[in-house]
Order: structure tokens, then sequence, then C-alpha cells
């Protein structure tokens, strides 16, 4: 794929993965073919900062790790009351690296 | 998706570990007497409205007194968890014993199975109709 089509691929969505995981996207983008450039454009990623905000609006009833489509913890979170508050608190601080996680899980099928 | 394989077992080891010390806690505080829970829960502190799964410590304790009537009126979750808290360090027991990773084959599996619409929207219902309850009756 076109160095410049990568490039604007990492720029507009690069706040959605960790750092380190951009080194290899970019490497895999590169050489991949330019067909899938149109479905790389019309992937859904999940935004960090949304899920944070959900995280500490919604953390007690799990709706943050069913947001970002951790059914199971979501449940696990929702019948125990928030994993008695202490997995809310964990929660907003492992939200943000856990959505970027997922998103790299939702590149990584389209990639490999 | 699932869990990290390798984060899987310490959190469920983990979660069964908080589970009995809260109930253990909550025994040595409350049992026999009228104090209530020291009452965890953030978003009831906030809102002042009790969330769906508030009540199941109570309902726990009832359960452990044989109380079944009295627990479902607390908060049928608590039934859930009660089987929870049973079966899950026996799963855990069984699995690092015989070196099987059965426990987590078996959370993924029901994980992408519960995703499924037709049992999510009961869950659902049934979650809502146990909050309006727990709010009707001021847990």
């Amino acid at each position: 794929m076109d160095s410049q089509k990568v490039d604007m691929f990492i720029l507009t969505n690069g706040r959605f993965f960790e750092s380190y995981h951009l080194g290899q996207i970019r490497d895999r983008l590169l050489s991949m073919d330019d067909s899938k450039w149109f479905i790389l454009q019309t992937v859904q990623f999940k935004d960090p900062t949304i899920s944070l905000i959900v995280s500490l609006v919604g953390g007690t009833l799990g709706i943050d790790r069913f947001l970002i489509g951790d059914t199971g913890l979501g449940i696990g979170k929702l019948l125990t009351c928030g994993g008695l508050g202490i997995w809310t608190f964990i929660d907003w601080f492992l939200i943000m690296r856990a959505t970027r996680e997922k998103n790299m899980i939702t590149l990584q099928q389209l990639l490999y | 998706m699932p869990l990290k394989d390798n984060r899987f077992y310490p959190f469920a080891a983990l979660s069964v570990a908080t589970g009995y010390a809260w109930l253990l806690l909550n025994i040595v505080i409350n049992h026999g007497s009228q104090i209530t829970s020291p009452g965890l829960c953030i978003f009831k502190s906030v809102t002042g409205i009790p969330c769906p799964s508030c009540g199941s410590t109570r309902s726990v304790l009832s359960i452990i007194d044989g109380d079944f009537r009295q627990a479902m009126l607390h908060n049928p979750i608590g039934f859930i968890l009660a089987l929870t808290l049973i079966i899950l360090p026996l799963w855990l027991i069984f699995d690092s014993v015989t070196g099987k990773r059965s426990m987590q084959n078996f959370y993924n599996k029901a994980e992408l199975y519960l995703k499924k619409k037709a049992l999510i929207v009961p869950f659902i219902v049934i979650i809502l109709a146990i909050w309006t309850w727990n709010i009707l009756k001021d847990i």
C-alpha cells in the first residue's frame, strides 16, 4: 500500500491504538494490497475517551465492559455491584488501554 | 472477546477470594444484628438510588441462614452469586489439579453465546425488573 495512505490512516486513527502497536500496524499496512484500503476505511473503532466517560458514569453497572465487547466481564461487574466498587475503581484506569487493545484485535482480523 | 490467556485464572481466583473475604467480613460485622451493610456501592452513594445488585450480600447471608424466602425478598441475584461462590472454587481446584483449561474454554464459549439477542434481551429485562423492584422497596 502507498506510504502516503498508510500515514494518513495512522494520523487519523492513531489515537485508537497503543503507541507500541503503531509501528507494527504501519509495517503490515505497507506490505498489504491496495484493494484493502476501502475496507480499512470502513472499519469502526471504539474511542478510548468515550469508554472512559462511560466507565466514570456507568462503571458500577459494567456498562463500560459491555461497550467494548467484554460481555462476560460486564455481567460479572453488573451482578457484583461493580466488583464491590473496587473493580469499578480499577477499571477507570484500565479501560482506555483495554479499548485500544480491543481495537487492535478488530484491526488484526482485517490485517491477517 | 476473551480475556488474555495468562490473566484469566489469577483474575478468577482473586475474584473468588475477594468474594469470600467480603462475605466473611459481613458475617463478622452484622450477622444476627440489625446493623446494615457498610455500603460499598458507588452508584447508591452518588445517586441515592439502589443499583440492580444492591441487597445481594444480605441475600447471600440469608441463604447461609437457610432462609431462602428472605433471600429472594432481598435480591434474587444473591442465588446466582451464592452458586458462583460454590462452583467457582471447585472448578478452579479441578482445573489446577488436572492442568486443563476447561473453565476458560467454558467462559469463552459462554461469552460468544451471551452475545446472541435471544439471550441478552431476556437478561436485560430480568435485570431491569430486579432494579425496579429494588428501587420500589428502597433496599
